[in-house]
């Protein structure tokens, strides 16, 4: 019975997102638009934050080295405007596994440290993405930033539509891991990589793939937000409130509980949007900070861990 | 040829010369004990042999495959598994998935999760924890995850099996039980079994060949009641003692 | 080359106080900054001398070290390693960003609308047998030198610091024996978070910060301790000179912009090549 509710409550809510375009006002549409990609972005932080216990601060860096790589496509190849969306497909087409195939590589160093070594250095896959866009500004245009011809640009009901979709692939690998064979692997390293070792499960090549899973739905975020966005600056692509709002979301929901990121998107995004309005003379990004000092300090386990603890 | 051969082992960690050229051949089938003194490399031996430390010299032959190099994930694959001296169960995963894992990933590789977890509930029985299938595997008490920690490394599907200390800890009475499921289980599964013990008198009935290390080297190997009679043996033994007290 | 003194200087209390309390602080390089906008504000525009703006930040810092450690450490220091580990780094983090979002605001809006924070020492250069060597770079050095020292000799002989090492070597152990871990982490933060902040008014003596740099220099920590040798006081420091010389060669042959891209690039190749570090054993 109670499943049954939750089923029905499901399709109302997918039914109520999918009319969303022709009901609400361009900038809740919009609004709306940029939760499906943080909410992509933070389900994808936790396949491996989750499952795998690796906090990765650089989960952003997929989402803007797909984003920039769509640009750079669209932007220094000599399309003629004949092929028109020819074009966006073969970006995308380049952006996405250039993102997977980054992804893959920079598993070699990273899984070599764990812990705080780990978070710390992941971080610094933004920063040095950050740096190579403002050294080669003949490429992405550096700090000032790279304009995608207009004739590329999706509608908003396209582009809210995409990121809808994004986001729901995203939470749907999710909770696909975790009832499925590898999802019993991650859990294992999780609790012991040494025990995991010695039962047959391969500690790196499950990071590794974890990790490429990770980057695949987030690159692809990636793409529709430089289309959408049509101007790129790295602040808003690849700067820090952009890279870390996913992992915020994640943990205020509740890392390694599939529907955490869900939770964690609706109540962040929603302050985020009332803070929009509310207008307070502090800087947005000072209140994220103080917003993770409290998850930090007082609610390790991000609220779906109350929910289920009071459930019970 | 017998099963596992260890061929001349050297293993140096800073100044310490943990194992030193150390020969061991454990026959199919066989239960080899091997006892030492705290610290004469009897776990740095088990860690070469199962992948998770490189020797600096010699070699570790299985079925006559060379075993140096490998990762112990690939190790465990071609049939080699072990416990660990501190148990390391997967806290967080129930009784049943910590079993069905190793179902999953060791040498057979069940394709589902339904068979693995089939067969972990078969293999749960025989160390008597089947009541506890679908609690957290943190929350067992010792004596249930040395047993735990034993029959995940057996789902693994392994010809042989290492036993790190496994009854260290127990009382009297749970090690005696322990000496049976062991027996029990090399009927069942035509193991063969290399054990590590401190407890010379449970490793004397089960082995059918001992081998005694200190300070890193073999000083003795044979049948048990020769072997606990070596009179290198009782020295490296009371010697310990003898120091001890002083 | 004289920064890889304070790199230096940086990852060693930065590691010390996470083998001491597995806390780590990612708001280590913000510290850093904040001690350099301070020493900024104290010298260029409240008028103190340079030895008393010093004095200023290495009292307030201390206070400010009690302060972290209050609210950071204490009340996570009873839960597991990994709890504490994971707790740290958030609650850390978003210090970190809250400081440096804060500093900038505020500083673009009262002191200066294009925060940068320097200072300067007039002094001449020193000319040894043909060779120019600039006052301020060798003032820097011989800080790092003398602070890692200090830090050094703390550790080494007073009963808080081999409490400390205790604690590094074995938690469980030193606990056992009826070493406090609160207090040994009260003095480690006060002094630690001190002679950071002091290490930040330094810096700036030749290259001077803006107040986002504060998680970048705490990476640059990391890197040091990772490339070095997690656990090592002598992979630190060769690990700092190293950072500090591929950095001098990077901003003469390159361009500075490239110089973290640089550091990242050798850390990630140290990875690959020589996980352990340069000069840690065993891992």
């Amino acid at each position: 019975m109670r499943v049954w509710i939750g089923w029905a409550l499901l399709l109302l809510v997918l039914v109520g997102l999918a009319l969303v375009p022709m009901v609400l006002t361009r900038d809740l549409v919009t609004a709306l638009f940029f939760t499906f990609i943080f909410l992509t972005l933070a389900a994808n932080y936790d396949v491996l934050g989750g499952f795998l216990r690796h906090i990765n601060l650089g989960q952003g860096a997929f989402f803007g080295l797909a984003a920039y790589a769509t640009a750079v496509v669209l932007t220094r190849a000599p399309w003629s405007p004949k092929l028109g969306a020819l074009a966006v497909w073969v970006a995308v087409g380049v952006a996405i596994p250039l993102t997977a195939i980054f992804a893959a590589l920079v598993a070699y160093p990273l899984f070599q440290v764990r812990g705080p070594y780990f978070a710390v250095i992941t971080f610094g896959l933004v920063l040095i993405l950050q740096q190579i866009v403002l050294n080669t500004s003949r490429l992405s245009g550096g700090s000032y930033g790279v304009t995608i011809p207009a004739r590329y640009y999706p509608s908003l009901p396209t582009a809210y539509y995409a990121g809808l979709a994004l986001a729901i692939g995203a939470v749907l690998i999710n909770s696909f891991i975790a009832r499925s064979r590898l999802g019993i692997a991650f859990h294992a390293l999780r609790d012991s990589e040494e025990a995991a070792a010695a039962i047959g499960i391969d500690p790196f090549r499950h990071k590794q793939t974890a990790m490429v899973i990770a980057s695949v739905p987030s690159a692809a975020a990636g793409c529709i937000f430089a289309l959408f966005m049509g101007h790129l600056y790295m602040e808003t692509v690849l700067g820090t409130d952009v890279t870390l709002l996913p992992v915020i979301i994640a943990m205020v929901g509740g890392s390694g509980h599939v529907l955490g990121p869900v939770l964690g998107a609706v109540i962040v995004r929603g302050l985020d949007i009332g803070l929009v309005y509310a207008a307070l003379p502090v800087p947005n990004l000072a209140l994220y900070g103080l917003m993770l000092v409290g998850i930090g300090l007082f609610l390790p386990g991000g609220i779906v861990h109350v929910l289920t603890r009071k459930g019970r | 040829m017998p099963l596992l051969e260890v061929i001349h082992v050297s293993k140096t960690f800073g100044g310490l010369r943990a194992l030193d050229g150390v020969n061991l051949s454990v026959e199919r089938g066989e239960t080899f004990g091997l006892i030492g003194p705290n610290g004469a490399g009897k776990t740095t031996l088990f860690n070469v042999i199962s992948g998770f430390l490189q020797a600096d010299e010699g070699q570790v032959r299985f079925h006559g495959h060379d075993l140096v190099g490998l990762r112990p994930h690939q190790i465990c694959r071609r049939g080699v598994a072990r416990t660990f001296q501190l148990v390391q169960p997967f806290s967080d995963m129930t009784v049943l998935d910590n079993v069905a894992a190793a179902c999953l990933f060791g040498r057979h590789r069940i394709a589902s999760i339904q068979g693995a977890r089939e067969r972990a509930r078969h293999l749960l029985e025989l160390v008597r924890l089947d009541a506890k299938a679908s609690v957290p595997a943190g929350s067992l008490t010792l004596s249930e995850r040395k047993r735990l920690e034993i029959v995940r490394a057996l789902a693994t599907g392994p010809d042989l099996l290492l036993l790190d200390e496994v009854m260290a800890g127990l009382t009297p009475a749970e090690g005696q039980e322990m000496g049976a499921t062991i027996r029990h289980m090399q009927a069942e599964f035509h193991l063969t079994l290399l054990i590590i013990e401190h407890n010379v008198r449970l490793v004397t009935g089960l082995s059918h060949r001992m081998a005694v290390l200190n300070h890193g080297s073999m000083i003795a190997e044979g049948e048990p009641t020769e072997v606990v009679r070596h009179p290198e043996v009782i020295k490296a033994y009371l010697g310990e003692r003898r120091s001890r007290g002083a | 080359m004289t920064l890889g003194g304070v790199y230096a200087l940086i990852a060693f209390t930065l590691s010390v106080a996470l083998a001491t309390t597995h806390v780590l602080n990612v708001a280590h390089g913000t510290l850093m900054v904040l001690g350099a906008a301070l020493a900024t504000l104290l010298t260029r525009f409240m008028g103190l001398s340079l030895p008393l703006s010093v004095l200023g930040v290495a009292g307030c810092f201390a206070l400010m070290g009690l302060l972290f450690d209050a609210v950071f450490v204490r009340p996570i220091l009873h839960k597991s390693r990994e709890t504490i580990l994971i707790t740290s780094i958030v609650a850390t983090f978003g210090l970190a960003l809250a400081m440096e979002t804060l500093l900038g605001f505020y500083w673009a809006r009262w002191v200066d609308p294009e925060p940068s924070f320097s200072l300067s020492l007039p002094a001449p250069h020193i000319e040894v047998r043909g060779i120019v060597l600039s006052t301020q770079r060798l003032l820097i050095f011989a800080y790092a030198v003398v602070a890692i020292g200090v830090f050094h000799l703390v550790l080494k002989h007073t009963p808080v610091g081999k409490a400390a090492r205790a604690l590094a070597q074995d938690y469980e152990g030193a606990l056992i024996v009826g070493v406090n871990p609160r207090a040994v982490s009260r003095a480690i933060y006060t002094l630690g978070v001190s002679f950071t902040a002091i290490s930040g008014a330094f810096y700036v003596l030749t290259v001077p910060l803006d107040p986002y740099q504060g998680i970048w220099l705490t990476l640059v920590a990391l890197i040091v301790v990772v490339i070095g040798g997690v656990g090592s006081l002598p992979g630190a420091l060769l690990g700092g000179l190293l950072l500090g010389m591929i950095q001098a060669l990077t901003v003469f042959f390159v361009g500075s912009g490239w110089s973290p891209i640089m550091f990242l690039l050798v850390l990630f190749l140290i990875l690959v090549f020589r996980p352990q570090g340069l000069l840690g054993g065993r891992r």
